[in-house]
């Protein structure tokens, strides 16, 4: 089975994307899937051709047919998410659950299967690639997620790829489980900061409860060196790997704008410290290398 | 009236102008500080408010097999594989559940009974003359747009509520967009920014609500970012230069002290845009 390493935050805008793109690159033979689906950024930064393309089809659009409805109201009483006002469906309070649909004496609910966005495979440098892209405003992130572990996880294997790295979404949420689920090992990726702090603790103890070990990585170190330690302590007094740290560097927005990995600026220091960073995380997580 | 702070990019400033901006305007307007972003609360290690806590329930399924006759019918009316027939018997998944009371609704027999359980919890209190409130979800838990929904759901507050949202553009984005009167949009102008900002622009379209732009961390590249708000006709109420001081501030918890000590001078348009907004309401009730 393809060792499968998925780099999440908890908090936002910690560098998961920059530091994911850069990993790719590092390793050699390597696939990768964006799962941050309501915010994918991974092919931002890659020049790359898109291979094939699916709908993601999930859940149910549903619509209150009026020449059928005999005002009842019955399903407006029984909608838990005050979705049905007037005889008309809100589908942004909609949560598809189906109950409207069953209980209707007259047929007049109709359910139509929903589009909820594309989900495209695709070839670049750095080794192929499975992005989602879920429409704004849809639901069903961690069912599209699972769905992009899916057809990553077939065609890495098709070809022989010696790991599979995730680019997970932030916070703990439902897409969040769905990109760690199963995985071999996690990479939490955080920041010196009280906000980087708390939000690293809530999102290692998602992953610790699920049994998946843990790596933690530090970005943009400098901003707070004692924050760091406290970080590094936490890591420590639960017994999680440390991968090390980070410093701040203006490579990482440069890197975005000139679509190319951190670690393909050379002589930066920013370089040199990812390279490193990378080595433990698989030292840390990877049984082999145990 | 109801202002709500998103992204779509995390970590492009949300909670840093929710709490910059709710704690300048707090001086002028009475404000309820909202943070619903329930998978990763911040907003209050900036205010430090003794926050009263509750705990929030949802409900779910429990079945008493000495009735259950083996109908399968809530299996079947269950849209989210939380209760399916093993054996001829139902077996619930509770954390799948979103508590939509569809199965216990159709049980013939009453064997599906409806239990609370603990998801959440929501906190208040008070910073300065500011109201706070939070939403904050269990780890684990897959419900944050329930939470979200619950936290927000009380809008008749005579205080303009500034609502710090969840990062991304589905579901917990949805439901703290749901009934705001004004979306301002924190945008990253990067690369990542740009696109995600694309994405969380066409929600406040899609859902109908007016919007501006506050440029954070403007580092100089961003002519073609400003070209992009124009063409799609948002607003840019202020722009920040990235401010290495401003992340020290920010990495201790002390928003506060940068606005004591600090020239803020770039967040002026976004308060003036704000409050001409908040008047403008006033007047029309």
């Amino acid at each position: 089975m393809v060792d499968t390493i998925a780099v999440i935050s908890g908090k936002g805008g910690t560098g998961k994307s920059s530091l994911t793109r850069a990993f790719f690159e590092l390793e050699k033979n390597a696939y990768a899937a964006d799962c941050d689906v309501d915010g994918a950024n991974l092919f931002v930064s890659l020049d790359h051709d898109i291979v094939e393309s699916e709908d993601f089809i999930a859940g149910f659009d549903y619509e209150i047919d009026a020449e059928k409805c005999v005002h009842c109201s019955k399903c407006e009483k029984l909608c838990r998410f005050g979705a049905i006002k007037d005889f008309k469906i809100d589908s942004f309070l909609c949560e598809g659950c189906n109950v409207c649909y069953y209980v209707c004496g007259s047929e007049a609910v109709k359910k139509s299967p929903k589009n909820c966005g594309k989900i495209h495979r695709a070839k670049s440098n750095a080794g192929f690639f499975v992005y989602g892209r879920l429409v704004a405003g849809e639901e069903n992130s961690g069912k599209m997620v699972s769905r992009v572990r899916e057809i990553s996880k077939k065609h890495a294997e098709e070809i022989g790829s010696a790991m599979l790295i995730i680019d997970g979404p932030p916070g703990v949420g439902c897409p969040v489980i769905a990109s760690v689920t199963a995985t071999t090992g996690v990479v939490i990726v955080t920041e010196p900061t009280l906000s980087g702090l708390s939000d690293l603790k809530r999102a290692a103890g998602l992953v610790t409860g699920m049994n998946i070990p843990v790596s933690i990585v530090i970005n943009r170190a400098d901003i707070n060196t004692e924050i760091c330690e406290q970080i590094e302590k936490f890591a420590a007094d639960n017994a999680l790997s440390f991968a090390g740290r980070i410093n701040y560097s203006a490579i990482f927005n440069e890197s975005q704008r000139d679509r190319r990995s951190v670690v393909s600026y050379e002589e930066s220091s920013a370089a040199d410290e990812v390279k490193k960073v990378w080595k433990n995380i698989r030292k840390d997580l990877l049984k082999q290398e145990k | 009236m109801r202002i709500v702070v998103v992204s779509g990019k995390g970590g492009a400033g949300k909670t840093t102008f929710s709490v910059i901006l709710s704690i300048l305007l707090s001086k002028e307007v009475d404000i309820e500080l909202i943070d619903s972003d329930v998978e990763e609360p911040n907003s209050n290690l900036f205010l430090n408010s003794a926050l009263e806590s509750a705990s929030v329930y949802r409900k779910i399924p429990r079945l008493n097999s000495e009735i259950c006759t083996g109908c399968g019918k809530c299996a079947d009316i269950c849209a989210y594989n939380s209760v399916v027939m093993v054996k001829q018997k139902p077996l619930i998944f509770t954390d799948l559940c979103h508590s939509c009371g569809g199965c216990v609704e159709v049980c013939p027999v009453n064997a599906l009974t409806e239990a609370d359980d603990k998801y959440g919890e929501i906190g208040s209190g008070t910073s300065g003359n500011m109201m706070f409130k939070e939403g904050r979800i269990d780890v684990g838990k897959i419900q944050s747009p329930m939470l979200i929904k619950e936290l927000l759901a009380d809008k008749s507050s005579d205080r303009v509520q500034i609502v710090d949202a969840p990062p991304g553009t589905a579901c917990n984005t949805v439901q703290a967009l749901y009934g705001a009167d004004f979306a301002l949009i924190v945008a990253e102008p990067t690369p990542f920014g740009t696109s995600d900002f694309k994405l969380i622009h066409e929600l406040t379209r899609v859902m109908n609500i007016d919007s501006a732009v506050v440029v954070n961390k403007d580092e100089g590249y961003s002519k073609d970012f400003y070209k992009l708000c124009e063409s799609l006709e948002v607003p840019v109420l202020a722009a920040v230069a990235f401010d290495e001081k401003l992340s020290q501030y920010y990495s201790v918890g002390n928003l506060k002290g940068y606005l004591e000590n600090e020239d803020i001078t770039s967040y002026k348009g976004a308060v003036d845009g704000l409050k001409s907004l908040i008047m403008s309401e006033k007047k029309n009730g």
